[in-house]
């Protein structure tokens, strides 16, 4: 057992994980009508590959990119193309372009999807070659493309490989089922990426509410070497890359555009590890992940394996629909998921929960001034002072907002969760970031 | 319809109000105590001072926001009039308690206003930091001084430079001393020394009042109303800091100082925390949000700040008590803590001097 | 002519020197303990920054630029002179009482200033008129504050020996309003309320 060190700031807000937490991963009903997005990562959109009309397979490549931060899509059925038309991204809240496609209903499976092999039977560059096929991304959400995380620029040396299994999100307990039931995947995932990435070293952090999962992926591990467990104890944001950075190895990343690759760490979700040991057994690449669906007014919490494309009203009617009207529907945690204003959004590959609130759940509190308590300063995991990038940006002084750092904000709502005066920070520094970088463009 | 806001979309419970409420909590014990002790002069004062406090707020929102405002202008006068009838003889004695039963009038006509509790905290500590044989319409006119040109003038909650409370009793010490250091509580025990304990420490009778650690912990002693009980100030303000309401720094750098001061020179520490305003500024004024330092280095640095400037001006000053101007000097020095001691951002090697790069 | 008066009416509330340009602050905030004082005060000023301005508006074109401060310094204290002696003279009790203000008008940045940015560059009858303009200007917010922070922090207005307002013995005035820190309060009241009439007027158009 690896001893941590922590990090400073954060918050503890209730974890609401024993709504999924004890139901065991069951598959989404497949969708008749598939929409894949054709921008589903941190990186070049792609260029569909595939025309109205067309027959695709399931597992066939649909859209790429040849653009070295990217990754392509993939077919979650087998059917006609019906049509290639903008639709509505989950998490930008506008539309981009999708290829949408009726299912027959099959399940043909596409030739190229066969099994790969295993970590140890593969090279290096065999490994990142089926990543980068098979479109792999972060499923924590960052959805940062996998190919180019364990593909270091020369003259960068990863010494240590960090499995993320903190899944620090209240509701959310997608990972927490990975682990606990496919523990020998996430294992097995986890061997072929640090293989991929050349390092040696590896620890799977986990929070110490999931007790069972850290069971779980012990007993897999047995036999194993190169690869620990590390147990953090629960405290939010520390499945934020840099602060898992810093609360396991007590190393911090350089501020943007600085990357974990600089202090010589790569971190992934254990969501992609079990993902990509699918991959390897099956040949069959990106095309459905785990989504936590919860929330008071869900009428069955549940964790389901959905087929990317997937939309959500058809996911919410798989958990017995809606109790009453929703009051808000995010995609993500509640701490940093994207409210949705429509349930005609697909699932993409960051999508990790779908969270339903009621009415009364969703009702924003009357806030006062600012009292200047300080609890944002506090909370505040990378020791900013949320309060002064609020009000220099209320006061347009752009340029004290970027003295105060609002470029290193991560966004993780730990200010605006504490606040007693109830005041949206978080929307603050974004509309402080978004106003600087436009000025940035426009100015220069 | 569902809703779309900005992450995150939980919030904690904590709001304004609860934090304010527990300051009151946190006070009460020791204005009740006092209101024992002292019967309805102390009473008196509280509730002129509260309620006036809360009756200022609501006015001068009501008038800033364009609120009722033929209302809030015939409220004012009627509050504003009713300190006239003191001069009806027979009126005399009654007028605190009509003035009281005015503004309860006003905050029923204005029952809907939104209040957040800080007038209320103020108002109570404006009155803690008055003798209880002050003539009533002082702490009237100390909370027009406190909320009007101590906090609202500023832009309100949370743009005031300096503790309202004190901004008051400054401008009340200025404005009629002889009231604010004369008619201290006389000390039932005692009935011949009505000084406090710090005046008498002044005019070098420290070695008299050097032992009475009992009385000052427990009553019995001269001084303000809430001077009344070290132990109970000392009780609320752990409560606070049980609460998470406020920052312990402050206090403990506040009175750390104060011992290590009086200690080097060659004072009774113990003596000096438990005189005057000591206890009730480190827990309730320094800890003041609005006007105290952002973060743990900065708080160290106010509490010791302000410990250092109270022995100063207890030590070498004219007056006897140095908790208010302490304060208030280091209120005014916050801004500038703020600006040089921020934190290290994550992942920044070197701190930022002075807010730049 | 308008353009005459509009010199003169600028002065007074537009570009007051004390609440506007905030200039000439020093003199203003102690002298305004009482009526009495602020009244001479004034006359003093607006005497002096009138004759002044003639005087140096006058002499513009002869005066050299590179030593037309030290010129500007000997009218004004000239004209500051004038006024010390008849004060001396005539007033012994409000000289005494004035003090070290009335011979500092030399120094009074509305003086000086009003020299060098308007009775330089401008013929003597505007600036004439900018002088009693601006004194009127520095007289108004003088007998404002002088009026309120005496009627406070006494209780009564005296002029010239005579009690003119008493708000009788019940009365127990403020000390605060007759000392330093009420000055300041009452300035910046004062400021305050200027800028939010003028706010509300600018709002109603």
């Amino acid at each position: 057992m690896i001893a941590v060190k922590g990090f400073r700031g954060g918050v503890h807000p209730p974890t609401n994980k024993h709504l999924t937490e004890d139901k065991p991963i069951r598959k989404a009903s497949e969708p008749a009508r598939a929409i894949v997005l054709l921008s589903q990562h941190t990186g070049a959109p792609c260029e569909p590959l595939v025309k109205v009309g067309d027959y695709v397979k399931v597992g066939q490549k649909i859209g790429d990119s040849k653009a070295f931060v990217s990754a392509s899509v993939h077919s979650p059925v087998s059917g006609k193309v019906a049509s290639i038309e903008p639709w509505i991204h989950p998490a930008l809240g506008k539309k981009v372009p999708a290829v949408i496609i009726d299912s027959d209903g099959q399940s043909t499976l596409h030739e190229s999807v066969t099994p790969k092999g295993s970590a140890e039977s593969l090279s290096q560059e065999e490994i990142r070659a089926i990543i980068r096929e098979s479109g792999l991304v972060g499923l924590g959400g960052a959805c940062f493309p996998t190919a180019v995380k364990v593909s270091p620029p020369k003259g960068k040396t990863i010494d240590t490989f960090l499995l993320n299994g903190a899944e620090c999100e209240p509701y959310l307990t997608a990972d927490h089922r990975i682990m606990l039931e496919r523990a020998d995947l996430v294992v097995e995932g986890a061997k072929a990426l640090m293989r991929a990435a050349g390092v040696r070293k590896g620890i799977i952090c986990i929070e110490d509410n999931k007790a069972d999962a850290v069971k779980a992926v012990e007993r897999a591990l047995r036999g194993v070497s190169g690869l620990e467990i590390a147990v953090l104890p629960t405290h939010y944001p520390q499945g934020a890359e840099k602060q898992l950075i810093k609360a396991v190895l007590g190393r911090e990343v350089p501020p943007p555009p600085g990357l974990p690759l600089d202090v010589g760490v790569v971190v992934s979700n254990v969501g992609t590890a079990a993902a990509l040991a699918t991959t390897l057994r099956t040949g069959l690449p990106l095309i459905s992940r785990i989504v936590t669906v919860t929330g008071q007014s869900v009428v069955e919490p549940s964790n389901l394996e959905v087929k990317i494309g997937t939309l959500f009203s058809s996911v919410i009617q798989d958990c017995g629909g809606l109790k009453g009207e929703p009051g808000k529907l995010i995609m993500g945690g509640p701490m940093m998921g994207v409210a949705q204003y429509t349930m005609e959004a697909p699932v993409v590959k960051g999508t990790s929960g779908l969270l339903v609130m009621s009415p009364e759940e969703a009702r924003e509190e009357e806030g006062t001034n600012c009292i200047r308590c300080g609890r944002c300063v506090e909370a505040c995991p990378v020791n900013l002072m949320p309060l002064f990038i609020r009000a220099y940006t209320e006061a347009g002084k752009w340029d004290m907002v970027e003295r105060y750092d609002a470029f290193d904000c991560i966004e993780c709502g730990c200010c605006a969760y504490v606040c007693p005066a109830k005041i949206p920070l978080v929307q603050w520094i974004r509309l402080g970031k978004n106003e600087l970088m436009s000025r940035r463009k426009g100015g220069k | 319809m569902l809703k779309v806001t900005s992450s995150p979309h939980i919030r904690a419970q904590e709001n304004t109000r609860y934090l304010m409420r527990w300051v009151l909590i946190a006070l009460a014990p020791s204005a009740l105590y006092s209101v024992y002790l002292i019967g309805t002069n102390a009473l008196s004062v509280i509730l002129v001072s509260v309620l006036s406090c809360l009756g200022v707020e609501v006015i001068w929102h009501n008038l800033r926001d364009g609120k009722h405002v033929s209302r809030t202008w015939w409220e004012l006068v009627f509050l504003l009039a009713i300190p006239l009838l003191g001069m009806v003889p027979a009126l005399g004695a009654f007028v605190q308690w009509i003035e009281c039963v005015a503004i309860l009038v006003v905050l029923w006509f204005e029952r809907e206003h939104r209040f957040d509790g800080s007038a209320a905290v103020t108002g109570l500590l404006l009155a803690m930091v008055l003798p209880p044989m002050i003539p009533w319409w002082v702490p009237f006119f100390g909370a027009i001084l406190a909320i009007a040109i101590g906090k609202e003038i500023f832009g309100g909650l949370g743009y005031n430079v300096f503790n309202p409370a004190l901004v008051a009793r400054a401008a009340l010490l200025i404005s009629w001393p002889r009231y604010l250091t004369a008619g201290w509580f006389k000390p039932v025990v005692d009935a011949s020394t009505s000084a406090t304990p710090l005046v008498l420490f002044k005019n070098r009778l420290g070695a008299e009042v050097s032992a009475v650690y009992g009385p000052l912990l427990f009553s019995n002693t001269g001084g303000c109303i809430g001077e009344v009980s070290a132990f109970l100030l000392l009780l609320g303000g752990l409560v606070l800091a049980w609460k998470k309401v406020i920052h312990v720094e402050i206090p403990l750098a506040y009175l750390g100082t104060m011992a290590v001061f009086a200690a080097l020179a060659h004072n009774d520490p113990i003596f000096h925390l438990l005189a005057g305003g000591a206890m009730l500024g480190a827990w309730f004024m320094a800890t003041d949000y609005v006007t105290s330092p952002l973060t743990t280095k900065g708080r160290i640095l106010f509490g010791v700040g302000c410990g250092f400037i109270t022995m100063l001006l207890r030590l070498y000053g004219k007056a006897p008590e140095g908790v208010t101007y302490a304060i208030l000097f280091m209120n005014m020095l916050t801004p500038l803590i703020d600006r040089s001691l921020r934190p290290r951002v994550y992942g920044h090697i070197a701190k930022p001097v002075r807010g730049g790069k | 002519m308008n353009g005459l008066t509009g010199e003169f009416a600028r002065g007074v509330v537009r570009e007051n020197p004390l609440l506007r340009l905030m200039i000439g602050l020093c003199s203003a905030l102690a002298v305004s303990v009482k009526l009495e004082s602020s009244l001479f005060m004034s006359l003093a000023v607006i005497f002096v920054l009138t004759m002044s301005n003639i005087v140096i508006s006058a002499l513009r074109r002869v005066t050299p630029e590179n030593i037309r401060i030290p010129i500007f310094i000997v009218v004004v204290s000239s004209f500051t002179t004038i006024v010390d002696l008849v004060l001396r003279a005539y007033f012994p009790a409000i000289y005494s009482r004035l003090g070290v203000w009335i011979p500092l008008i030399v120094v009074n940045c509305i003086i000086l200033g009003r020299a060098e940015a308007y009775a330089y560059k401008n013929n003597i009858i505007r600036s004439a008129m900018d002088g009693l303009g601006m004194g009127l200007g520095y007289t108004l917010v003088l007998l404002i504050m002088g009026f309120v922070r005496e009627l406070i922090g006494t209780g009564a207005i005296t002029l010239l020996g005579a009690t003119l307002i008493h708000m009788g013995s019940r009365f127990e005035a403020p000390i605060l309003a007759i000392s330093f820190p009420g000055a300041f309060l009452a300035f910046g009241l004062l400021m305050g309320l200027l800028n939010k009439l003028e706010q509300r007027q600018r709002r109603a158009k």
